[in-house]
C-alpha cells in the first residue's frame, strides 16, 4: 500500500480512536460521579429537602448524599459503615420513616366540612380510621424488619414526656419499655378501632372480639418479658384499683409486700388493665356490694383482724381529716383515733337522741348539749393545747351536734 | 513535513490513543453494588467542608467520628457542612441530645424505682395535676425543661417540634382552608403561624416576670399585632373569601356535628350558621348589667323565640321536625342504638314517642296525692311493664336490652316512686 493510503487509514484510525477513548473518558467520569440509584436521597426526604444544604451547590454531590438512600436498608448499612451509633441509626431511620408516613397519611383529612352531619362524619371518620390503622401496622412492620426490633416514636416520646408513665415503666431496662409501650399502643389502638366502628355502644360479638385482644395483649406482654418483670408490670398496672375505689390507708401499717398482695388481690374484683380494653358492663348496687364484701373478707384474711380495723377506719374522711391534723401538730396517732372514736360515739348517740320520739324538743336540745359538752372534755384531753385549732378546723362537725333537725317532708308531695 | 513523516506521526497517534483507551478503561471503578443493600454504596468523593486531621479510610466519604462532637454546636455545623439536610441534622440533633438527657432521666427514674408502693401507698401518684410537684416529678421536670432549653439553643425554637408534627399540623390546616386557593392557603398559614409566634413570645415575657402580668406596653403591642394580623388578613383574602373563613371557623360553625340524625345541605348550615351567630350574639348582649332580671328573662324568651322561628323558616317542614329531634337528648340515645342495629330512623321516633307518654304518665301517677303508696306502686309497675312490651315491639327484645344499657335505664326506672 501506498504511503498516502496508509496515511488516509491511519488519520481515520486516529478519528476513531479519539472517538473511542473520549467515550470510554467520558463513561468513567459518568460512572464515577454520578451516584447509584440507591443513592439517591430518600424519597421521604425529597420533598422536605427542596432547599439544599447549605454547603450544598448544584452539580456537587456532598458526602451525606453518598450514605442517604431512598431504600432504609442501603441507608443503614451506610451508617453503618461510617461508624454511625446503632441508636442513632435508629432514630435517623425511624424519623425519616415517620414522615414518609405522615406524607402518606395526607389523604385522611381528619377535618371535615362543616355542614356534614354527624352521621356522614361517622361514616367517613371509620373509613379513615381504618386506614390509618392499615398504615400504622405497615409502618410497624416496616420498623421491624428494619431494626430486628418493635420501635414507635410516640411511644418513645411519651416514656420520655410522661411522668406518670416514666415512674410507672422505670424498673424495666429501656428496651423493654419499648416494647411494652409498643405492644400497648399496638393492641390499644386496635381495640379502639373496634369500639369506634361499634359507635361505642357494645354488643357481644365486640366484647368478646375486645376479650380476645386482651389476651393477646397479655400473651404478647409474657413472652417480651421475665415472669417476675410481668408481675411487676400487671401489680403497677392494676394499682389504680386503689385510687379509682378511693381506698386510703392513713395509719394502716401495711408493708410494700403487703400492699403489692393487697393489689393483686383486687384483680379478683376489678382487673384494670382488662376494664381498658373490654369495659364491663354497670353492674346492680346489689352485685357491687357483694364483691366489695368479698374483697374486704380478702382483705381482712391478708391483714388480720387489728390492721382490718385500721384499714377500715382509714376508709373514712372524717378519720383522714383528724389523722391530717394530729400529724401537722406532731400529736400521735393514738390522739386521732381517740378524737375520731368519740366523733363516731356521739354521732351515733346524737342520732339516737335525735330519733326519740319520746323527747320534747327542749328535752332533745338539753340532751345533745350534754352530749356535745362530755365530747368536748374528751376531745380537749386528746389533744391538749390543739384543741381550739381543732375546733375551727376539722372539729367543726361539734357546731352542729346540738343544732335540731328539719322537720321530715309531707306525705305525697315529692 | 513529508508525506512519510507525517504517516509516522500517525501511527505514532493510534498507538498512543489505543494505549489511552486501555488504560481509561482499566482505570474505570467496577459498578457500584447497590442491588445487594446490606453492602454499604459509598465511593471516595471529596469531603467538602469537613474540618479533620483524622481523615476517612479509603471508599468512605467520612467517618461519623469525624463529625459527631461533645459541642453540640460543633456537631451541628459539621453535619451542615457535608451536605446533611437540615430536617435531617435536626432530628440527629435531637436525638443526640434525648440520648445524653435520657441516662440522667434513667438515673433519677432508678433512684425512685425503691419508693414505688410508698408513693402508691401515698396516693402520690393519684392526681396527675400534682405529679409536677412531687420531688421525683420536679427532678424530672427540671431535666426536661433544661432539654428543651439545649435543643433551642442549638437547633432554635422551630425545632421543638418535630418534622413529622409540624407537617401533620400543617395538613390539617391545609385540609380545613381546601376550599382556598392553595396560594392563598399557604400564606394565611404562613401569616397565622407568624402570629401565633408573636403570641407565644408575648406569653413567653409575661411568664419570665415575677408577677407574670402585662403591663400597658404589653398590652399595647398585643393590640397592634392583632391589627397588623387583621389587616395583612384582610390585605391577603377578598371580602368574599374572610367572611367564608370567620363563617367556616367561627365558635358556632360545627353545630352539625353534634345533632346525630339531621344531616342538612350547605345551603342550609350556611342559612342556620348565620342565625346561630346572631343568636350567640343576642346571649352576649343579656349580660348587660343594666338588665333587670324580670327585663333579662323576657329579652331571654324573646331571643330564643325568634331564633326557633328563624329556623323553622330556614328549613323545610321535615327538615325541621328532623332537626327538633336531633336536638333532643333522647332521641339522641335513641337514635345512636337503633343506628348501630340498622334499624330506621322511624324505629327511634317512634320509641320516642313511647318514652314521652309513658314518662308524662309515671309523672302524673307520682304527682297524684290521691293514691296510696301501693297503689301508686302498682300503677308505676303497669306503665313500666306496657312500656316494656311496647318498646321491645318496636326495637325488638335483643335491641332493647342494649338501649337500656346505653341511655335506656329510663325504662327500668319507671317504676320507682321517687
Amino acid at each position: 500500500m501506498k504511503p498516502p493510503s496508509l496515511l488516509a487509514i491511519s488519520l481515520a484510525g486516529n478519528l476513531v480512536l479519539a472517538a473511542v477513548w473520549v467515550v470510554v473518558r467520558q463513561g468513567a467520569t459518568a460512572r464515577t460521579d454520578a451516584p447509584a440509584s440507591a443513592m439517591s436521597p430518600p424519597a421521604t426526604l425529597q420533598a422536605a429537602n427542596s432547599s439544599p444544604a447549605a454547603t450544598e451547590t448544584p452539580g456537587t454531590v456532598t458526602p451525606w448524599r453518598l450514605i442517604e438512600s431512598a431504600d432504609y436498608r442501603q441507608y443503614i448499612a451506610n451508617l453503618r459503615a461510617v461508624g454511625c451509633p446503632d441508636w442513632l441509626i435508629r432514630d435517623i431511620i425511624i424519623a425519616a420513616i415517620d414522615d414518609s408516613y405522615q406524607q402518606k397519611n395526607k389523604s385522611d383529612p381528619g377535618s371535615f366540612a362543616p355542614w356534614l352531619g354527624v352521621d356522614q362524619r361517622r361514616q367517613m371518620s371509620r373509613s379513615q380510621s381504618a386506614q390509618r390503622f392499615a398504615l400504622r401496622q405497615e409502618k410497624r412492620a416496616l420498623v421491624k424488619s428494619l431494626l430486628g426490633y418493635e420501635w414507635d416514636s410516640l411511644a418513645n416520646d411519651v416514656w420520655n414526656l410522661d411522668l406518670l408513665t416514666s415512674l410507672t415503666l422505670g424498673f424495666l431496662p429501656d428496651d423493654k419499655v419499648s416494647t411494652v409501650l409498643f405492644l400497648r399502643d399496638k393492641y390499644n389502638e386496635a381495640a379502639q378501632a373496634i369500639r369506634e366502628d361499634a359507635n361505642y355502644i357494645l354488643l357481644d360479638e365486640d366484647r368478646a372480639h375486645l376479650q380476645k385482644l386482651y389476651e393477646e395483649f397479655g400473651a404478647e406482654n409474657s413472652r417480651a418479658l421475665s415472669p417476675s418483670e410481668l408481675d411487676e408490670l400487671q401489680l403497677r398496672a392494676q394499682q389504680g384499683f386503689l385510687l379509682a375505689n378511693d381506698i386510703n390507708f392513713d395509719g394502716v401499717t401495711i408493708s410494700r409486700e403487703e400492699l403489692r398482695e393487697l393489689v393483686r388481690l383486687s384483680k379478683s374484683y376489678k382487673e384494670m388493665a382488662r376494664e381498658e380494653f373490654v369495659p364491663d358492663r354497670t353492674l346492680s348496687e346489689a352485685e357491687q356490694s357483694r364483691q366489695k364484701v368479698d374483697f374486704e373478707a380478702q382483705v381482712k384474711t391478708l391483714l388480720g383482724p387489728g390492721r382490718f380495723a385500721d384499714y377500715q377506719r382509714a376508709q373514712d374522711f372524717n378519720f383522714r381529716e383528724t389523722l391530717a391534723f394530729t400529724r401537722q401538730n406532731q400529736l400521735s396517732q393514738a390522739a386521732a383515733i381517740s378524737v375520731y372514736e368519740s366523733c363516731r360515739n356521739v354521732n351515733e348517740q346524737a342520732a339516737e337522741i335525735q330519733k326519740d320520739g319520746n323527747l320534747s324538743s327542749e328535752e332533745r336540745a338539753a340532751a345533745l348539749a350534754v352530749l356535745k359538752a362530755a365530747t368536748m372534755n374528751t376531745i380537749s384531753s386528746a389533744l391538749g393545747n390543739h384543741y381550739h385549732n381543732y375546733l375551727n378546723g376539722p372539729g367543726r362537725w361539734l357546731d352542729a351536734l346540738t343544732q335540731q333537725p328539719e322537720p321530715p317532708p309531707q306525705n305525697g308531695t315529692q | 513535513m513529508k508525506p512519510r513523516g507525517i504517516l509516522w506521526l500517525s501511527l505514532a497517534l493510534n498507538v498512543a490513543l489505543a494505549a489511552a483507551i486501555f488504560l481509561s478503561a482499566q482505570k474505570t471503578p467496577a459498578p457500584h453494588q447497590a442491588a445487594t443493600a446490606s453492602q454499604p454504596v459509598i465511593n471516595t468523593s471529596p469531603q467538602p467542608g469537613l474540618a479533620t486531621n483524622n481523615p476517612a479510610p479509603a471508599g468512605l466519604p467520612f467517618l461519623w467520628s469525624q463529625i459527631a462532637s461533645e459541642d453540640l454546636n460543633t456537631y451541628r455545623d459539621n453535619l451542615l457542612a457535608i451536605g446533611c439536610p437540615k430536617i435531617t441534622m435536626r432530628e440527629i440533633i435531637r436525638a443526640v441530645i434525648n440520648e445524653r438527657f435520657g441516662l440522667r432521666r434513667r438515673g433519677i427514674l432508678a433512684s425512685f424505682q425503691e419508693r414505688y408502693w410508698d408513693l402508691v401507698l401515698h396516693r402520690e401518684l393519684a392526681r396527675r395535676q400534682w405529679l409536677p410537684r412531687t420531688e421525683w416529678g420536679q427532678a424530672l421536670e427540671s431535666l426536661k425543661a433544661e432539654r428543651l432549653q439545649l435543643i433551642t439553643d442549638v437547633l432554635g425554637r422551630e425545632a421543638l417540634i418535630t418534622e413529622a408534627e409540624r407537617r401533620a399540623r400543617r395538613a390539617e390546616l391545609e385540609q380545613q382552608r381546601s376550599w382556598l386557593s392553595p396560594e392563598k392557603r399557604g400564606q394565611l398559614i404562613e401569616l397565622e403561624a407568624q402570629h401565633q409566634q408573636q403570641l407565644v413570645d408575648w406569653a413567653e415575657t409575661l411568664g419570665s416576670r415575677l408577677n407574670g402580668m402585662p403591663t400597658q406596653e404589653d398590652e399595647d403591642r398585643l393590640l397592634k399585632w392583632q391589627q397588623a394580623f387583621d389587616e395583612a388578613e384582610k390585605k391577603l383574602l377578598t371580602p368574599d373569601e374572610l367572611a367564608e373563613l370567620q363563617l367556616r371557623e367561627s365558635d358556632v360553625a360545627d353545630w352539625a356535628g353534634n345533632l346525630p340524625g339531621f344531616n342538612p345541605t350547605e345551603d342550609e348550615w350556611r342559612s342556620l350558621t348565620g342565625l346561630r351567630s346572631q343568636y350567640e350574639e343576642a346571649q352576649r348582649q343579656l349580660a348587660n348589667p343594666d338588665l333587670t332580671d324580670e327585663e333579662r328573662t323576657a329579652r331571654q324568651n324573646e331571643v330564643q323565640a325568634n331564633f326557633d322561628n328563624a329556623v323553622k323558616e330556614a328549613l323545610s317542614p321535615d327538615q325541621f321536625a328532623q332537626y327538633q329531634l336531633a336536638n333532643n337528648d333522647q332521641y339522641q340515645a335513641l337514635h345512636n342504638v337503633t343506628q348501630r342495629y340498622g334499624l330506621p330512623d322511624s324505629a327511634a321516633t317512634e320509641s320516642l314517642g313511647v318514652q314521652q307518654t309513658a314518662q308524662a304518665q309515671a309523672a302524673q301517677v307520682r304527682a297524684d296525692a290521691s293514691l296510696s303508696p301501693e297503689a301508686r306502686q302498682a300503677a308505676l309497675n303497669a306503665i313500666q311493664q306496657e312500656t316494656e312490651q311496647a318498646m321491645s315491639q318496636i326495637l325488638g327484645p335483643k335491641v332493647l336490652s342494649t338501649y337500656k344499657e346505653y341511655g335506656g335505664d329510663w325504662v327500668t326506672g319507671l317504676s320507682q316512686t321517687d
